[in-house]
């Protein structure tokens, strides 16, 4: 039925599209934050245990892959009970790329992610090409494997 | 003439071929077990949540369909429990059917979905996805110089699972407005909101102002009241209805302040619509999580600092105070003091430590004490281990001043980024949860495995304690299981 309507079956996720307000309450889009080549999403929350290991760890890897055409975006999934201390966080762990507030979760649920932390690789097209979930020391080595598989 | 409208329909859908897309995902959850003590043991149960969205340009369309299975057919239903079309363009979106959103800081609407979780209904003993959405209309612009929404629509009381009729899951009609304007980096902002039930109709509105005071401090500042002939607007009276909330943000280097404070009074909105910042601590730890100070709504106030610094060589320190007060027929003082530590030893070891000091007269425990470890180390070839280890002693005064523990060990073993393993025990001396005993113990296993990119299964087989549990803000109740559960996700 999909080929007779010519519907394509995304690979896993919808392609993005968020309109997220940031640490300073403005409003940024995916256009805005995805790069050239690959964008890498990550859903986080401030009460996360693995998510606060996994932060500095992402961090580095945007300073080192965000010449070449890689975008970052962290998004949170806080709630408005700790919408209060997100910025006063993020700053405290000298965090470089943009965050996003996702408070109802909602781009979370469009994006097809049902757990924090969840890290997306998404191409040019904004097609999702790898996901991961959790983190575990030594899980930076095999994102930033797969950024330069993909990029 | 149905040929061509086929003909038509086809023509449409292939030129949108690049941008018509059908994605979802699939949650199946199979449980054989019950509840501990109760009949049949062996329970069979089957839960299945599927999810579709199809976009087209702007637009997207989207339905939710549920189905639980039990041996206990009273508690079995199939329902189509969410449909939705969405229009997005420049800042614009218009949704009809169901939606989740927010008013303000959600002092007076929070609409909300948990994803992935679900939850059990203990009297109604029936698993339903966990959400609290509105069935109805909104509409939202987001531009630079402001913005506005409006919504109306059914709120569901999520506490009724999808085998009770609709109509009945939605006892409460939510209309609001809210509007903000931007300028040199503040914004303030205005709600009017109204709910109308069988009983009731309330009418409420609030001032919202927010902003940056400088590079390093940030604010934000909610005052919301009832709209009623005979209490004056502001009016801070002990039959006004009202809710202040207010936060300052300070920021400099690797050193963050978080200040908070709350007054909510009377400001249970309809079944429980609203969501207020809670201003306490949201733990991630098994046992801090389960004893969570639940915020009463007819009556609190209080205030949280959180403090946040970063050494230099990664190590992160993170301290905690909280302080809520209810006023019924007397004073009720929650306190909390938390300090964590995370700290790299060596190149291939994490630790976190932690120690936490509760008084909670409101559940009777005068001095709790908790404290407790997670060390990882890594492996090589992607395999690591993991260890968590948490101990709480609580004291009741009214019980003679007898000490009651609780201990949660878990050891896990992962192989990235597909396999983990994980052993639970936990143990309790707790007469709230020992049903006469001397003591308690749960044995658990988890296991989890991502098949491909698309399909995650995870299995659990054992005893799992249950209890209040807190995500992503929302607290709920967790029922104890026993017996063998498999969960498979699926994205497609």
């Amino acid at each position: 039925m999909c080929l007779v309507f010519g519907l394509q079956v995304s690979a896993f996720a919808q392609q993005p599209w968020f309109e997220l307000r940031n640490l300073d309450m403005e409003w940024i889009t995916y256009e805005e934050v995805k790069g050239e080549t690959l964008t890498i999403i990550d859903f986080w929350a401030t009460w996360c245990q693995p998510c606060l290991r996994s932060i500095p760890e992402l961090n580095d890897l945007y300073l080192e892959f965000r010449d070449q055409g890689v975008g970052f975006v962290g998004i949170s999934i806080d709630g408005p009970r700790n919408q209060s201390k997100l910025k006063p966080f993020v700053n405290s762990l000298g965090v470089e790329y943009p965050i996003a507030r996702d408070i109802n979760s909602e781009v979370m649920s469009e994006m097809n992610v049902y757990a924090v932390p969840t890290l997306l690789i998404l191409d040019q097209q904004g097609e999702l090409v790898f996901i991961h979930e959790g983190f575990r020391p030594g899980d930076d080595h095999i994102i930033r494997e797969k950024i330069k598989e993909y990029l | 003439m149905m040929p061509r409208i086929l003909l038509f329909i086809s023509l449409l859908f292939y030129g949108a071929n690049a941008i018509s897309q059908l994605s979802g995902n699939n949650h199946m959850e199979f449980q054989l077990g019950n509840l501990p003590g109760s009949d049949p043991r062996d329970l069979t149960t089957h839960y299945n949540q599927l999810n579709l969205q199809y976009r087209y340009r702007s637009l997207t369309a989207g339905i939710r369909y549920e189905h639980f299975y039990s041996q206990n057919t009273a508690s079995s239903y199939n329902r189509l429990t969410q449909y939705n079309v969405k229009y997005r363009n420049k800042g614009l979106e218009i949704e009809v059917g169901n939606f989740i959103g927010i008013l303000g800081n959600g002092l007076l609407l929070r609409a909300y979905e948990i994803p992935g979780s679900v939850f059990e209904a203990q009297s109604y003993r029936s698993r339903y996805g966990f959400y609290r959405d509105l069935r109805g209309v909104s509409v939202k612009y987001n531009g630079k110089v402001g913005y506005a929404k409006a919504l109306r629509g059914k709120t569901l009381a999520n506490v009724f699972p999808p085998l009770i009729e609709e109509s009945d899951r939605r006892p409460d009609l939510t209309e609001g407005i809210e509007t903000g304007l931007n300028f040199f980096g503040q914004t303030a902002g205005l709600v009017f909101m109204r709910n109308t039930n069988i009983t009731d109709q309330e009418q409420f509105y609030s001032l919202l102002f927010s902003g940056n005071l400088s590079a390093f401090v940030s604010y934000n500042f909610e005052f919301a009241h009832n709209i009623e002939n005979q209490t004056p607007l502001f009016a801070l009276s002990e039959d006004a209805r009202y809710g202040i909330y207010s936060s300052l943000n300070f920021s400099l280097g690797t050193f963050g302040l978080s200040l908070e404070y709350k007054d909510y009074h009377d400001l249970l909105i309809g079944s429980g619509i609203s969501d207020p910042p809670t201003l306490v601590k949201e733990h991630k730890y098994k046992l801090l999580n389960r004893s969570i100070h639940v915020p009463q709504y007819v009556d609190e106030s209080g205030t949280q600092v959180e403090a946040y610094y970063s050494f230099p060589r990664g190590t992160r320190l993170l301290l905690n105070y909280t302080r809520a007060v209810n006023e019924f027929a007397s004073s009720y003082v929650f306190r909390e003091f938390f300090a964590e530590i995370g700290f790299d030893a060596g190149s291939r070891n994490t630790v976190t430590l932690f120690a936490d000091y509760s008084e909670e007269p409101i559940r009777l425990e005068d001095h709790r004490y908790t404290g407790g470890m997670i060390w990882e180390l890594e492996l090589s070839g992607g395999h690591s281990t993991l260890l968590e280890f948490e101990y709480q002693a609580i004291e009741r005064s009214l019980l003679g001043g007898q000490v009651y523990q609780n201990m949660v060990v878990v050891a896990g073993w992962s192989k990235s980024p597909k396999t983990s393993v994980s052993l639970t025990w936990e143990y309790s001396t707790d007469i709230n949860v020992t049903g006469g005993d001397p003591q308690r113990n749960w044995f658990g296993v988890d296991v989890s495995h991502k098949i491909d990119q698309r399909n995650t299964v995870t299995l659990f087989a054992g005893q799992r304690r249950g209890g209040p549990a807190c995500t992503s803000g929302i607290c709920y109740e967790v029922l104890d299981f026993e017996g063998v559960e498999v969960r498979l996700k699926t994205r497609f």
